[in-house]
């Protein structure tokens, strides 16, 4: 394998990816799409809670506050990479049409991928540092609950970080894997999947509190685990290990880079990589 | 004073829009499955949240949201963007060169929206009530109706308005789409109020997210489906939603061809990609 | 004053003005289109011929002189003239995907206020004209590119418009399908009396079959107007070289040779150009010039100006370039 080669792809993939989805050249653009949209995202759901607390005049648990916004800060990786996995292959191949000019270049689909994720990740980190920042500020400060959100295990903490982005990484590669082979869910696979790990993915609440039966979840999505990980890190009492995570992470990163291996060898076949329309 | 003859062309134009607007939707049944399930997974979730964290009697504000979601997706996507979308493929100058009011297409999309959404809101309360077992408790109907009525008028107004700005700054204001989606979502009370005496908001921007039709339209949608409130409780939803619709067809219209001038002088209308 | 022709243009110009640049897409145009007439408008890429287009239709405004469309003004009085007029733009092949062609055409005749019982006799009328009756409940989506096309074209003429825009209508098509595009053009001119049409097109050949009369435009301005006959003539008295010649390395000498170039086949390495020349004597000149280039000559045949070559004569080229180190 020539890795210069692939590296330099790497490279220029991850530029293009910039380019592409950043939109740093419309300031306003790049704020609103990568630092307020993950922040709504974020508040969203520990809102939710508070206010349903107020409502029904009970107690907010500030540990259970700490656990959903870890849970929605830590997410943010996840969405980023599904949403652009979900979409880059009908964007590359019916909006741009280069998806069949990269196939045929000698560095091929995988690399490319890869670099676009990495630029996806690298945006993705601003957005989950913006919302860590502002959900503890305005949790603390605007509606005065003191949230811990203190990192107590700085090693936990970065494993459990590789394990996210690990994680994402290996959605990011099996969505495509899909979409090669057909159009009709290019919008909406994403949503399915991201619907689905809100509900699975202990985002918001353990797994299991959905139904004992689904409890097995929690040790098969890399989701569970790294964001578990993430909250024993910051001191919550769970338990969340972060090598597990990294290996669950490690399994299905491995795992979506042979499907997709699968998915273009299929695609080819059937003559899809350049085929457009509804189908 | 408008003759008969334009007051029916323009009828017509809308009819026809509307048509092709429901039609393409029930062609394409994949659409309809994807728009009800994936709010249904959102509102799922939500519902699990109230009941895991202890106020449970307030799941069906989520349900609510949910279906209020799919309409704000389809303002946002099918209506603001769609004159964009015309652009694209070619339709616009059609539309332009056409004898008839561009509102009468806006119009058109509205109605045709309207029937479609409704179908997908209806799908997502129907299932998520029977599934969360949720209590409905619709005391005022006539509140219920007058709210709602009241919502969609103000909302598809705002829509019209949008798509008016989106028709000229094409993809730039496209990608206002995205930054749009889930701060309103936040701000405007998909899923809990954020307005009055249990926003987590302060007063400045509770008034500024009352400019959003969403906003007090899903709050008394809230109170009249899952609170059991009526009439008398509502006339200040009922004031706002009004004024908003008074304002922003109006606007719209005056908006839409405002910009449609523009852009036959700027040379912008017919440009894609921009 | 109101025109009696079927469009008039006086003193028509139209400048594009962004952060970076001042485009005169149009300068000064003045023209007289009859009615009845099927006008062509021909010049080179940005020549400005759709943004005449454009503004003869009302999706754009002058920003200098005036034009009219039936004696109505396209600034003051757009609403008259578009229950008037229509459009096709090749290239282009507007509808929705997921409704069938014929709820398409019904969709377009409603944007014209056409009642339904007329509409459905319409559109039956012009899917059998255009050949598309056997696929008229297909999905657009469904349709190749030739169908979309002359859907378009029965789009174009749903309201049996007194002028029809046609902008490049049979770009991007197979022979068959341009030339049966044509044919229906022609047919449909035929049909009725006062029925108008402006063609733009970069076919030489599409536009001496359908047009009565031409106006070729360069950098926004009209360079002649008159029958494909009459613009002959401004070749006639002329005569052309169709040489053929080897070169050494062919990409060294392409640009130089872009105003004359025709075809080369990697094949051989033969170059074919084609020359207009004020007389036969001036070949050998010509032949002097190639060779100078580092060209080896393989024949040189004599022909009869085409229209191809008033247009090249018009727009500018026609000769090489010789460069400093001729």
């Amino acid at each position: 394998m020539d890795l210069r080669g692939a590296l330099k792809a790497v490279r220029a993939s991850a530029w293009v990816g910039w380019q592409v989805d950043s939109n740093w050249t419309e300031p306003f653009i790049f704020i609103g799409i990568q630092i307020v949209r993950p922040l709504a995202s974020t508040m969203l759901f520990p809102l939710l809670y508070v206010v349903g607390m107020r409502l029904a005049e009970a107690p907010i648990d500030l540990e259970y506050l700490a656990y959903l916004i870890i849970g929605t800060v830590f997410f943010t990786p996840f969405i980023f990479a599904a949403e652009t996995g979900g979409q880059i292959v009908s964007q590359d191949r019916e909006r741009y049409g280069v998806m069949k000019s990269i196939y045929l270049s000698k560095a091929s689909l995988t690399p490319y991928l890869f670099g676009r994720l990495l630029a996806e990740l690298g945006l993705s980190v601003i957005a989950t540092a913006a919302s860590a920042i502002f959900a503890f500020t305005a949790f603390t400060y605007g509606l005065g609950l003191p949230v811990q959100l203190m990192l107590k295990d700085a090693v936990k903490f970065v494993l459990s970080i590789l394990a996210v982005y690990l994680g994402a990484a290996a959605l990011y590669y099996l969505l495509p894997s899909i979409n090669l082979l057909t159009n009709k869910l290019h919008w909406s696979l994403t949503y399915y999947v991201l619907g689905f790990l809100y509900l699975a993915g202990d985002v918001l609440f353990p797994v299991s509190s959905l139904n004992q039966l689904l409890a097995p979840l929690e040790f098969l999505l890399p989701v569970n685990q790294a964001l578990n990980a993430a909250r024993s890190a910051f001191g919550l009492r769970l338990s969340g290990d972060p090598l597990q995570a990294l290996a669950v992470s490690a399994v299905w990163m491995a795992a979506g880079l042979f499907v997709f291996s699968r998915a273009v060898g299929y695609a080819r076949r059937k003559g899809l990589l350049d085929r457009i329309g509804w189908w | 004073m408008i003759s008969r003859q334009v007051l029916m062309r323009n009828l017509r134009a809308a009819y026809a829009r509307a048509y092709v607007r429901v039609r393409s939707q029930f062609n394409e049944p994949e659409w309809v499955i994807a728009e009800a399930v994936i709010p249904l997974l959102i509102v799922f979730a939500a519902a699990t949240l109230y009941r895991v964290s202890g106020s449970g009697q307030l799941a069906g504000f989520a349900v609510v949201g949910g279906a209020m979601m799919a309409f704000w997706d389809n303002v946002l996507w099918l209506m603001a963007s769609q004159l964009y979308w015309e652009k694209e493929g070619g339709n616009l100058d059609l539309f332009i060169i056409a004898p008839i009011s561009r509102m009468s297409i806006l119009l058109g999309m509205s109605l045709g929206s309207i029937v479609n959404t409704s179908i997908r809101a209806a799908i997502i309360l129907l299932t998520a009530f029977t599934v969360l077992n949720i209590q409905l408790n619709v005391a005022d109907p006539l509140a219920l109706s007058l709210v709602f009525t009241l919502t969609l008028t103000a909302l598809y107004g705002l829509g019209m308005l949008m798509s008016s700005l989106y028709m000229l700054y094409g993809r730039g204001a496209l990608n206002l789409n995205e930054v749009l989606s889930e701060p309103v979502y936040l701000l405007s009370g998909l899923y809990f109020p954020t307005v009055g005496r249990y926003s987590p908001f302060p007063t400045v921007l509770q008034l500024l997210v009352s400019l959003i039709p969403l906003t007090f339209g899903i709050d008394g949608l809230r109170r009249t489906i899952i609170l059991g409130e009526t009439l008398e409780s509502l006339t200040l939803h009922i004031a706002v939603l009004t004024v908003l619709s008074i304002v922003l067809i109006p606007l719209a219209w005056r908006t839409l061809n405002y910009m449609e001038t523009l852009g036959r002088r700027e040379g912008r209308l017919s440009l894609r990609w921009i | 004053m109101r025109s009696t022709h079927a469009v008039e243009t006086v003193g028509l110009g139209r400048v594009f003005k962004n952060r970076h640049s001042v485009v005169k897409a149009l300068e000064d145009v003045n023209l007289k289109v009859w009615s009845g007439e099927v006008f062509g408008l021909l010049g080179p890429n940005g020549a400005g011929k759709t943004t005449l287009v454009k503004i003869l239709t009302t999706l754009l405004l002058p920003t200098s002189g005036k034009a009219y469309v039936l004696g109505y003004d396209v600034e003051k009085e757009a609403g008259r003239i578009r229950p008037l007029i229509n459009l096709v733009s090749g290239g282009d092949t507007p509808g929705y995907g997921l409704i069938t062609a014929r709820e398409n055409l019904w969709f377009y005749s409603q944007l014209y206020g056409i009642d339904g019982r007329t509409a459905r006799r319409r559109i039956d009328e012009l899917l059998d004209a255009v050949g598309l009756r056997e696929v008229a409940d297909e999905k657009l989506r469904n349709l190749s590119t030739g169908y979309r096309q002359r859907l378009n074209l029965a789009r174009g003429l749903i309201n049996e418009p007194q002028v029809l825009f046609l902008d490049e209508p049979t770009i991007g098509l197979d022979v068959v399908s341009a030339r049966r595009i044509r044919r229906l053009v022609k047919e449909w001119v035929r049909g009725d009396g006062g029925r108008t049409v402006i063609l733009t097109s970069h076919y030489m050949a599409e536009v001496e079959e359908l047009c009565d009369r031409v106006a070729v435009l360069n950098h926004g301005r009209i360079l002649a107007v008159g029958t494909p006959e009459e613009l002959k003539r401004l070749v006639s008295g002329k005569t052309v070289a169709v040489i053929e010649a080897k070169f050494d390395r062919v990409e060294d000498v392409m640009d130089r040779l872009e105003a004359v170039y025709k075809s080369y086949e990697p094949a051989t390495g033969v170059v074919r150009m084609r020359v207009v020349m004020n007389d036969w004597g001036e070949t050998a000149e010509f032949v002097d010039k190639i060779t100078a280039m580092g060209g080896k000559i393989l024949s040189v045949v004599r022909s009869m100006p085409s229209f191809e070559d008033v247009y090249v004569k018009l727009v500018g080229g026609g000769d090489i370039e010789t460069g400093s180190d001729a």
